[in-house]
């Protein structure tokens, strides 16, 4: 007995790669507008792309225009919001290997 | 005794009688001129009985003036017809006989012709006493006042039904060949007169009759107008009839009214001038009649619309003569009461009976007025129907599979909020009708859509309907086409605004980068998964906890994840196995089955292509996440399909090769199951309304921490901030006062606060 | 849909009209203001509570802390008045003592306080909740170094007199707000 798939029409939803392994993780929001990551910031209108993440090398994580609009600001004085240690952009490694995308 | 004063009273009151009867003639020549002249006046008008009406002296017409003016000179004119009249009275017996006798033939047998008959006779008994024109006009009209007086005394009450049918007779007397013999013969007609009943009304305006029965003979003119109207348009609405009734009534009717009316008319505008009044009586009862019946028939006109367009156009016209307006109002309320507006409706039939009726009240009344009085009801009892937004929203986007969608393309769309002010510039700009009420002018939205959304306070129970109508029509679609989608929510963004919309337009682009993706995805590395991604917080809710695909169908989702990956190195997928459909080929040993199908089902084949018998328990515990009740569902699939079959109670084996089973194979699997999460039907409405209360009842807390006391009205508004709060004034008073009673809060004067402990 | 139009969160609120703010970012500190609302309705924190004042002004915000039980401050309650900046919350709201309040970070005429997330140490990530519950915390340990009443600073350490001073000032709260 053979099964063949002729079409597979499937629904996914896209997910920041931000290194938990959640599925339901409904209390992610940033830090700084409290929408969730997958959700844009107040000033944008379209997620995903058009309004991507930061992740700081502290490890914290937050919708980029978000950190931008708070480093912009003299208060900050270019530290974290979360931390208050300097604000370091990390570096993403983009390993093609990696399948961690997978999700149970 | 008579006394000598006495004596010479009477002696004068003689002497001056002479005078005035002699006139100065000579000696008692002009008394005995005076008293022929008298006898012989006397005996020529002398109502006489038949014996002596056959038997009466003809005198000299000349002579006869003389004592006529003897009579007057002598000034005992009056006393004259005094006598006269009186004598008539006395006379009558002469001719009740008469009228006894024709009356006892109408009661043997009812027919016009004894009527007429009888008329006929008094006519001549009429003519018979009249005076001689020599007596002067007033004695003519004194005599036919006195005689008409008192035939009437004598003609019975069974003569009015008799009179009535006379009437209603002669309305079918249209021409000579179709009048009856007794009419050709008793009362023949002048050469040129077109009728043959116009003697009949010639002798009955003699009589008086015309002028007495008048109203009676406009009774039968309307009981004829109001048949014929029935019966010719009873229930017939595909065309005008109002014109055509005017038309029966010019050709039917006026030409028999001009007998009682306009018989002696000199000439054509002399008629039309006679007869204006009457005519537009008639005119109006035609009006009258059709409106009542087209009032009476008013649902079902509705119903048959557009098809009954004629009829409402009739019924406007009308209106315009008749104020039946609040006839119709009444009538239209209690047939939506009685047939639309009961729990075995559909709310679509409502809905669509709804439009039809806005439709087709803007003809008859384009002010709105009715309108606005007739739809308050079905409003309110649309609003309590928990599928009627859903409904709206389907027309609103166009439902395919229901055939006509209540929307009229061709009427502008324009944003709902827009408010209308008067424009007193505007050169037809009309006052508001008298019976329009207070609230006429401020709620007036101009094209259906509006109308209906209107039903609601707030638009965002539609935005969200629609927002939830969009997701699963654009989860369904497997070709990636979705250009009507994309110009529904075109449409609606001029109703609603933009910002209402946005999420649709981020579902829409979802859609568009799915594709480009999966283009992009295909070149790197050929796939049959064609996945559409969602960004989860613009869609509704759906389940997150998804089962696990098992063999092929896992290898190569995590093979598309990865190129996705690569693709886009900030994001990853997460499947939602339970949603979207598989076309695939199962090849058993004599045969191969195409289907289409939801995963789940496509799962399940997959593990038993690895093993060939499986019970329900395993099945569930192998792929995770899903309970019993959707893994019988999915297996049954198969059994109909003929692919598997259930050996014991939850064992279900492969047949490899196929095998007789009861129900025949469907063709193609079923459509994907319904995409969108709904509320658990375990959640009651009162559970859902409890967690709401538990929800206001903590910022009303908030509130009176904060603000101290403070009146129901203030709390009223600040709820407003309270997400979804949707409860009037009126609801909030008694939850504060069920609050008090549990202690929670304390109110004086109206002004409450927290009862601190 | 958590991300639902802008529509429900522009309910019940005027935009202020501050230099450098778009309307769509007023739009979303309104909104974001409203979710700190319902946030707030719902954890109820003990002790601290706060809401807006009116219905026409979401930035305008009054609040009510209760003095922590162990501390000097235990069965008293403070109003405090909250004003939140348009550009919330990039910048610090603004908080001060309705009630007065004998603390030696407070200033016990003008109610100004003296907390260094409210000035310095603000960063984007806090909340209202946070100033309210540092607030709380604030009455029961002061930072005597920076005090803006030196005398309460001084006193802190003989708690009877300092009660008396702190229940002079005190006047609790009546309920015409």
């Amino acid at each position: 007995m053979k099964v063949t798939i002729k079409n597979w029409h499937a629904i996914a939803q896209w997910r920041w790669d931000i290194g938990s392994n959640e599925v339901d993780d409904e209390g992610d929001v940033c830090g700084i507008c409290r929408v969730p990551y997958e959700g844009c910031c107040p000033s944008c209108k379209m997620p995903g792309d058009d309004c991507p993440l930061i992740w700081g090398e502290c490890s914290h994580v937050f919708h980029m225009h978000c950190l931008l609009k708070w480093l912009g600001t003299a208060a900050s004085k270019q530290q974290c919001p979360m931390d208050r240690r300097p604000w370091v952009t990390a570096e993403r490694k983009v390993d093609a290997g990696q399948t961690a995308s997978t999700v149970r | 005794m008579a006394t000598p004063a006495l004596c010479n009273q009477v002696a004068e009151k003689w002497q001056r009688s002479f005078a005035k009867l002699n006139r100065e003639k000579e000696g008692i020549t002009g008394l005995l001129e005076f008293t022929q002249g008298w006898l012989m006046a006397s005996d020529q008008l002398r109502p006489r009985d038949k014996a002596g009406l056959a038997t009466k002296p003809q005198y000299d017409k000349a002579k006869l003036r003389e004592c006529f003016e003897i009579i007057r000179a002598c000034n005992l004119h009056a006393v004259f017809l005094d006598d006269y009249l009186d004598a008539i009275g006395r006379q009558l017996p002469a001719i009740t006989n008469d009228i006894d006798f024709y009356m006892k033939m109408y009661e043997r047998e009812p027919t016009a012709e004894h009527i007429a008959n009888l008329i006929s006779i008094a006519a001549r008994w009429q003519r018979a006493w009249a005076p001689l024109p020599e007596m002067g006009a007033s004695a003519l009209s004194a005599f036919t006042c006195t005689f008409q007086t008192h035939l009437y005394s004598i003609l019975p009450p069974s003569f009015t039904t008799g009179f009535r049918d006379l009437i209603s007779a002669t309305f079918d007397f249209t021409s000579f060949e179709a009048a009856p013999q007794w009419l050709l013969t008793r009362f023949p007609c002048p050469h040129g007169i077109p009728r043959p009943d116009f003697t009949l009304w010639t002798i009955m305006q003699e009589l008086g009759l015309i002028e007495r029965y008048e109203t009676l003979i406009l009774s039968v003119c309307y009981e004829r107008i109001e048949g014929h109207v029935l019966e010719a348009s009873e229930k017939v609405w595909d065309r005008q009839m109002l014109q055509e009734m005017r038309d029966w009534m010019s050709r039917e009717v006026v030409p028999w009214l001009t007998m009682p009316y306009a018989r002696d008319a000199r000439s054509a505008e002399h008629a039309t001038m006679l007869m204006k009044n009457v005519g537009s009586r008639l005119d109006y009862h035609v009006c009258k009649t059709l409106a009542d019946l087209r009032t009476r028939e008013i649902f079902d006109i509705i119903i048959d619309y557009p098809d009954s367009r004629p009829a409402l156009d009739d019924m406007k016209e009308c209106l315009q003569r008749v104020d039946q307006r609040s006839q119709l109002v009444q009538s239209l309320r209690k047939a939506n009461r009685r047939r639309l507006l009961h729990p075995g409706a559909d709310t679509k039939l409502i809905l669509t009976q709804y439009v039809s009726i806005i439709r087709c009240l803007r003809i008859v009344d384009p002010q709105g007025v009715l309108l606005f009085k007739v739809a308050d009801p079905i409003r309110r009892y649309l609003r309590d129907r928990p599928d009627t937004i859903r409904c709206i929203v389907a027309s609103l986007v166009g439902d395919g599979e229901s055939g006509d969608s209540l929307v009229d393309e061709n009427e502008p769309i324009q944003p709902i909020n827009q408010t209308q002010l008067e424009d007193y510039t505007d050169p037809n700009w009309e006052p508001e009708p008298m019976d329009a009420g207070p609230e006429f002018r401020a709620n007036k939205p101009s094209d259906i859509i509006s109308t209906l959304i209107s039903i609601y306070d707030s638009q965002e129970l539609f935005v969200k309907e629609l927002q939830i109508l969009l997701a699963q029509r654009l989860l369904a679609i497997t070709d990636g086409n979705f250009d009507r989608e994309r110009r529904n929510i075109e449409i609606l963004k001029i109703r609603f605004g933009e910002a209402a919309l946005q999420v649709c337009e981020v579902m829409l682009r979802d859609m568009t980068d799915s594709r480009r993706t999966d283009q992009h995805i295909q070149q790197q590395k050929a796939s049959d998964l064609h996945p559409t991604i969602i960004s989860r917080h613009f869609w509704p809710p759906l389940q997150a906890n998804t089962f696990v695909m098992p063999g092929q169908f896992r290898k190569i989702q995590e093979d598309y994840a990865s190129e996705f990956h690569v693709f886009k190195p900030d994001k990853k997928l997460l499947w939602m196995s339970h949603l979207g459909s598989i076309n695939l080929q199962v090849e058993l040993d004599d045969r191969t089955v195409e289907v289409e199908v939801p995963p789940l089902e496509a799962a399940f084949i997959e593990l038993f292509s690895e093993q060939d018998e499986w019970s329900v328990p395993e099945l569930v515990e192998k792929v995770g996440s899903i309970e019993r009740p959707q893994a019988i569902k999915a297996l049954v699939t198969w059994v109909e399909l003929g692919v598997l079959k259930e050996d014991s109670p939850d064992h279900y084996r492969l047949l490899k090769t196929a095998e007789e089973s009861g129900s025949a194979a469907k063709s193609s699997g079923k459509q994907p199951t319904a995409v969108v999460e709904e509320l658990p039907p375990v959640v009651t409405v009162q559970q859902q309304q409890a967690e709401q209360m538990r929800v206001f009842w903590k910022f009303i807390e908030g509130m009176l921490t904060n603000l101290g006391q403070l009146p129901l009205d203030r709390i009223q508004q600040m709820l407003k901030f309270a997400p979804n709060y949707d409860r009037n004034i009126d609801q909030l008073a008694a939850f504060m006062e069920a609050a008090r009673r549990e202690g929670l809060v304390t109110v004086t004067n109206g002004v409450w606060k927290l009862q601190r402990d | 849909m958590e991300q639902i139009s802008p529509l429900a969160a522009a309910r019940g609120s005027s935009k202020p009209t501050a230099s450098g703010t778009s309307s769509e970012a007023a739009g979303s500190v309104t909104k974001r203001l409203s979710q700190e609302l319902m946030n707030l309705m719902m954890t109820s924190p003990p002790g601290i509570s706060a809401f807006p004042k009116s219905d026409a002004n979401l930035f305008e915000w009054a609040g009510t802390i209760e003095g922590a039980a162990g501390t000097i401050y235990s069965g008293l309650t403070f109003k405090i008045s909250i004003t939140f900046p348009p550009n919330y919350p990039y910048v610090a709201p603004t908080i001060k003592f309705d009630t007065p309040c004998y603390h030696p970070n407070v200033d016990i005429a003008g109610g100004a306080i003296c907390l260094d997330i409210l000035q310095d140490k603000w960063t984007a990530v806090y909340s209202a909740q946070t100033v309210l519950l540092s607030l709380q915390s604030l009455l029961g340990e002061p930072n005597n170094a920076s005090p803006l009443n030196p005398d309460a600073a001084n006193l802190w350490d003989k708690p009877d007199e300092y009660k008396t001073q702190l229940m002079k000032h005190y006047r609790p709260i009546s309920d015409d707000a």
